[in-house]
């Protein structure tokens, strides 16, 4: 009985401390970038399958963290050194105005993601006063937002009911709600519903629903060659895209994985997303003189956010905004 | 050395106010490790709030009412799926404990039920459901229930079966032995199983209140994980601790009195 | 006359990853009206299943047994038990476990009330009637359970070493106790024992087991006289038989080790 137990103990412990021991210990100059599962952070596997990353001198590993609100906790526990992440996030989970930066925009949403509706709404401002599935402090409820303001309305104008994405989808679809803002799937099984029509999507509101590589303000300082190698990699990485679709589409699907990893999927779910390359992002951000697009993004983060009272910060999108990778 | 005797012989009381000594220096410990850790900074502070701040969140919560309104909602959502739950495993959980067959029909399922997380079954609730209040109530009910019917389960096959027995030999039938016997031995044990599940209840708050909810303690620490405001989910975790442990006590007492002549455990 | 008769009864069960076992291999014995039976045997020899035949809790293989020539299949007031365990039901107090039986038969309250006192003071427990059982010793317990046992009112008492919990002090006393209320009921007993002292005092027949399978070895009659005490134990009629007893019972304990 007493062996029994020693050898059960010893085993036990040597699973614990199996579990606890790093995997193989990363270099010294590993950068670690944490992302969710999403068709938008493909090139980021072709920067690193195909040696770019290596080429412009850096070691990057890359880690999925599916939520932003345990993304960004990563980032600000320094235990991950750039989260990629929908612009209007930043702003929720900044203390001080100089928290992070953003350094390079990735992706945009070009009817990822959208609003599905009951028949009779047929506009926006239709949605006046209607039960509206919707994640609370997600990009889900700032691109509403933004269309609210649009069509002169406020959030409060609606009856708002908190939810994430896929359950707003799954509600829609179950007429448990009149209009669901979400993403796809959801999107299509809203649209072929017999009572559901797709309301609006993001393509017709390009560099609102955008993600970007989001650092510390303070690690960018201090890693300036890194910051500039990722960039370029980057940048490199959608090229390489663009001239070779369907091998990149392999690379990408076996690199995001998850509910994306047949390529077949993930070919199907690209066509809602554009890629930022290295002539977009210096379009999307502009120079601080004349700033792009992004900068007025980042502003309706900033108004929304601080109406919704959960942006308690005073911050411009300059303090946000680092002008200078992109237009290297 | 008698003195360390005294206290370390298995299962021997000790004097009240010992107890509450230790209880009440374990506490004070505890919390001046949480001072260390957050006024000395030896934690970041956007992720380990002081005590301090912890408080603070509570009174602006106190202040307008939202901590209150919160705890109350939380509460009745609780206490719903709680009470439903029981009403129903306590019943099934007896007689599944005693009689093979109920148990042979029931068990297999209850056993896989009880392993699932309830955060997958969301879509299918809100299919069945809706996005209302009963949603939520069906989360706390599906979390609660079929722990609830093992551990009754348990209780009640642990009713000696010579209690039965000598039942039989002094004229009862089948009916009575269920009524007379059976029910009040399962009693304390059934209990102690409500207390301990009463706990894990509060454990499925936020998956709860994830559809729909716009009020709760659930939706409360959610929404300040969006953002990390840590001191709010602190408060919110304290209150859920502190709610935990009046009903613990209320449980424990409300045994002593209705089970007088219960053993304690 | 008889009370009680066992027919040739056979017990057999089947057992996991092996040969079914047979533990009682056709056992005849009578019981006479307000006789006090004992069966004693080694441990294991099935003396507690024989009686929990008898008591309906289980079924013959084959076999039968009869109580006043009615055929026993299950469990009934006029077999009244009480076991080695403590049986008593933590919920209620010392008279309502003693009335149990009373109230199942829906006896009016008053009556119930009487009845048990009156058992009550047979095993010296007045005074104790509030008391739960969680407040009461072994020996305490014991004494209620056989109360409640015989304020029911039995036809025949059958009991499973009631006393073999206990400590021989306790064991002692319960004894006299048994004695002195038999002495003026003379309800008909069939006792279980290992004990052979517990025997030969109690027993007016005693029955001695073999090991498994269970069969019955010999009969052997007690024939010191009534009213006993324990002052009985050391007489020579009780040596003699003891040494009878004894050497049947090792025959079989030597046998059942292998």
């Amino acid at each position: 009985m007493r062996t029994t137990i020693t050898t059960f103990l010893a085993l036990t412990a040597g699973a614990v401390l199996g579990v606890m021991a790093s995997p193989a210990p990363a270099r010294a100059d590993t950068i670690k970038i944490a992302h969710s599962t999403w068709v938008g952070y493909g090139p980021l596997y072709i920067a690193r399958d195909k040696g770019i990353f290596k080429k412009n001198g850096v070691d990057v590993e890359l880690i999925v963290v599916e939520d932003p609100k345990e993304r960004f906790p990563t980032l600000m526990a320094d235990k991950i050194d750039v989260i990629a992440s929908t612009v209007d996030a930043t702003l929720l989970y900044l203390k001080t105005p100089k928290d992070f930066q953003y350094v390079v925009a990735i992706d945009d949403s070009n009817g990822g993601d959208g609003i599905v509706a009951n028949k009779d709404i047929k506009t926006v401002a239709d949605l006046k006063g209607k039960q509206v599935a919707v994640n609370e402090g997600s990009v889900s409820e700032f691109y509403l937002n933004v269309l609210l303001a649009k069509a002169g309305l406020k959030e409060s104008d609606l009856k708002p009911v908190n939810m994430t994405a896929s359950d707003a989808g799954t509600a829609f679809v179950s007429k448990r709600v009149d209009a669901a803002v979400t993403w796809e799937p959801w999107l299509s099984r809203g649209k072929a519903t017999d009572h559901g029509h797709l309301l609006v999507d993001s393509s017709s509101t390009p560099g609102l629903i955008t993600d970007a590589l989001i650092a510390k303000t303070s690690w960018v300082a201090a890693h300036p060659k890194d910051v500039e190698a990722l960039v370029k990699s980057w940048n490199e990485a959608v090229g390489y895209y663009r001239d070779h679709a369907d091998e990149s589409i392999e690379i990408m699907a076996k690199g995001v994985g998850g509910w994306l990893k047949d390529p077949k999927e993930f070919k199907e779910t690209l066509p809602g997303i554009k890629f930022y390359g290295a002539a977009d992002n210096k379009a999307f951000f502009g120079t601080k003189q004349k700033p792009g697009p992004l900068h007025e993004t980042v502003q309706a983060a900033i108004d929304i956010w601080s109406s919704h009272g959960k942006l308690q910060v005073k911050v411009t999108p300059d303090d946000l905004i680092n002008y200078t990778f992109v237009n290297m | 050395m008698a003195l360390l005797d005294a206290y370390t012989a298995p299962k021997k009381k000790i004097p009240r106010r010992a107890y509450l000594t230790v209880s009440t220096l374990v506490a004070l410990f505890t919390l001046s490790f949480w001072c260390v850790l957050s006024y000395g900074e030896l934690v970041r502070p956007d992720f380990l709030p002081t005590p301090m701040k912890v408080v603070w969140a509570g009174i602006a919560g106190a202040r307008d009412g939202s901590l209150a309104l919160n705890t109350a909602v939380s509460v009745g959502e609780i206490m719903s799926g709680f009470v439903l739950a029981s009403l129903l495993a306590v019943p099934l959980g007896i007689l599944m404990g005693s009689f093979a067959i109920v148990e042979a029909a029931i068990e297999p399922i209850a056993n896989f039920m009880r392993y699932l997380p309830v955060s997958a079954l969301i879509p299918l609730l809100i299919l069945w459901v809706g996005i209302g209040i009963e949603e939520k109530v069906s989360v706390i009910f599906i979390g609660t229930f079929f722990q609830q019917l093992i551990l009754v389960a348990d209780v009640s096959r642990a009713v000696p079966h010579d209690w039965l027995d000598v039942s039989y030999t002094l004229g009862a039938n089948r009916r009575t032995v269920v009524r007379r016997v059976l029910i009040p031995a399962t009693m304390p044990g059934v209990m102690d199983s409500l207390r301990v599940t009463l706990g894990w209840a509060w454990t499925y708050l936020v998956v709860a209140e994830l559809v729909a909810g716009n009020k709760g303690l659930g939706y409360f620490i959610l929404n300040s994980m969006r953002g990390l405001f840590t001191d709010q989910i602190f408060l919110g975790i304290m209150v859920i601790g502190l709610l935990g442990l009046i009903t613990d006590q209320l449980f424990k007492t409300l045994r002593n009195w209705l089970l007088p002549w219960a053993q304690n455990p | 006359m008889t009370k009680l008769r066992i027919d040739n009864v056979v017990l057999r069960f089947e057992q996991k990853g092996g040969p079914a076992v047979t533990a009682l291999d056709g056992i005849s014995l009578d019981v006479d009206n307000q006789e006090f039976a004992v069966i004693v045997g080694p441990s294991g020899c099935g003396k507690s299943s024989l009686l929990r035949l008898v008591a309906g809790l289980n079924t013959t293989t084959a076999g039968a047994i009869y109580l006043d020539g009615k055929r026993v299949t299950r469990p009934g007031k006029e077999r009244g038990m009480v076991f080695q365990s403590y049986t008593l039901f933590p919920w209620l107090t010392v008279r309502e476990n003693v009335e149990f039986g009373l109230t199942v038969a829906k006896v009016p309250a008053d009556e119930r009330a009487r009845i048990a006192r009156r058992f009550l003071g047979e095993v010296r427990l007045e005074g104790f009637e509030q008391a739960y059982p969680k407040q009461l010793s072994g020996g305490m317990m014991q004494r209620v359970a056989l109360a409640r046992a015989l304020a029911n009112d039995p036809e025949i008492l059958l009991m499973d070493e009631p006393f073999g919990a206990l400590d021989s002090q306790t064991r002692s006393l319960m004894q006299e106790l048994l004695l002195s209320i038999w002495e003026h009921s003379h309800k008909t007993v069939l006792f279980i024992t290992h004990d052979i002292d517990e025997a030969i005092l109690l027993g007016d027949r005693v029955y001695v087991m073999t090991a498994r399978p269970g069969r019955i070895k010999e009969m052997v009659t007690i024939d010191i006289p009534r009213p006993r005490s324990v002052e009985v134990l050391t007489s020579v009629a009780f040596i003699e038989l003891k040494r009878r007893i004894m050497a049947l019972i090792h025959e079989e304990a030597v046998r059942a080790m292998g």
